[in-house]
């Protein structure tokens, strides 16, 4: 259960969220957007607002990186309530997100398992996740109960 | 300052029309004045040609002796018509290269199999 996160705003039939981080910087808004790839596979992307653009690369260094990766999972969560059928795509982008991000699924595996079955994808190759790699690329499906 | 309900559905009107959402209306114009599929678009740009990579592969492993174009063919069917000339030419060059690496790596697996 995710129980530290910012709250946010749905503001496109939840394919597009806004929150606000909170931290030593001020305050920083946020989006996370899905986009769709191809038929039922759709693309978890999320950035900054940054000097009038959107900017999915910046490390903002708020202090608040849980809070943040907490928020952004529950949206997940909410997003692929509200559409079991469509598949995610995380894809990092950069070395430092990629770190981030198996580190993430390595720490929380058992309970994003519990929803979803999780699928490591490592030059272009995909396997069901394994603990002890590292990939470059995470497709979740969620497990239909 | 209004408390604002937890998580609710807006939409961008009704963000830039409520004060104590303020700190969001720039987003709310920056994503007016742009499709949804540019918010981010070097990350989508990224994910497609992964995606299609994820598709040559697995040609790949069923007919490794398909026709080049045929690969390629296969895999754009996948996507949707409306890509742009850019990226289906992105897109293509990542199929090509994709495919030449796994034929080449093919040869050379084959030629140590006959060396040895």
């Amino acid at each position: 259960m995710i129980t530290d996160y910012y709250n946010y705003i749905d503001i496109k039939d939840k394919i597009e969220f806004l929150f606000a981080s909170k931290g030593k910087q001020g305050t920083i808004i946020k989006i996370v957007s899905f986009t769709l790839l191809e038929d039922n596979l759709w693309n978890l992307a999320f950035g900054d607002v940054n000097k009038g653009n959107f900017d999915g690369s910046i490390i903002s260094n708020n202090h608040d990186l849980l809070k943040i990766i907490g928020t952004v999972a529950k949206i997940t969560y909410e997003f692929s309530a509200t559409f079991p059928l469509r598949n995610i795509h995380i894809k990092p982008v950069d070395e430092k997100r990629k770190k981030l991000y198996n580190h993430v699924f390595r720490r929380h595996y058992a309970v994003i398992n519990a929803t979803f079955q999780i699928i490591g994808l490592k030059n272009g190759i995909e396997e069901p996740y394994s603990m002890g790699k590292v990939y470059d690329v995470f497709k979740l499906k969620r497990r239909i109960i | 300052m209004k408390e604002i309900k937890k998580n609710p559905s807006m939409t961008y009107e009704e963000v830039l029309q409520n004060p104590s959402l303020i700190h969001f209306h720039e987003a709310i114009h920056l994503l007016q004045n742009r499709s949804h599929n540019d918010i981010f678009p070097q990350h989508y740009e990224l994910s497609m040609l992964d995606v299609a990579e994820t598709h040559v592969v697995k040609l790949w492993r069923k007919n490794p002796e398909m026709s080049l174009k045929m690969v390629v063919t296969k895999v754009m069917a996948h996507f949707l018509d409306n890509l742009s000339a850019d990226l289906v030419s992105k897109m293509t060059h990542t199929i090509i290269e994709k495919w030449t690496q796994l034929s080449a790596l093919n040869q050379v697996r084959e030629h140590t199999e006959v060396c040895a």
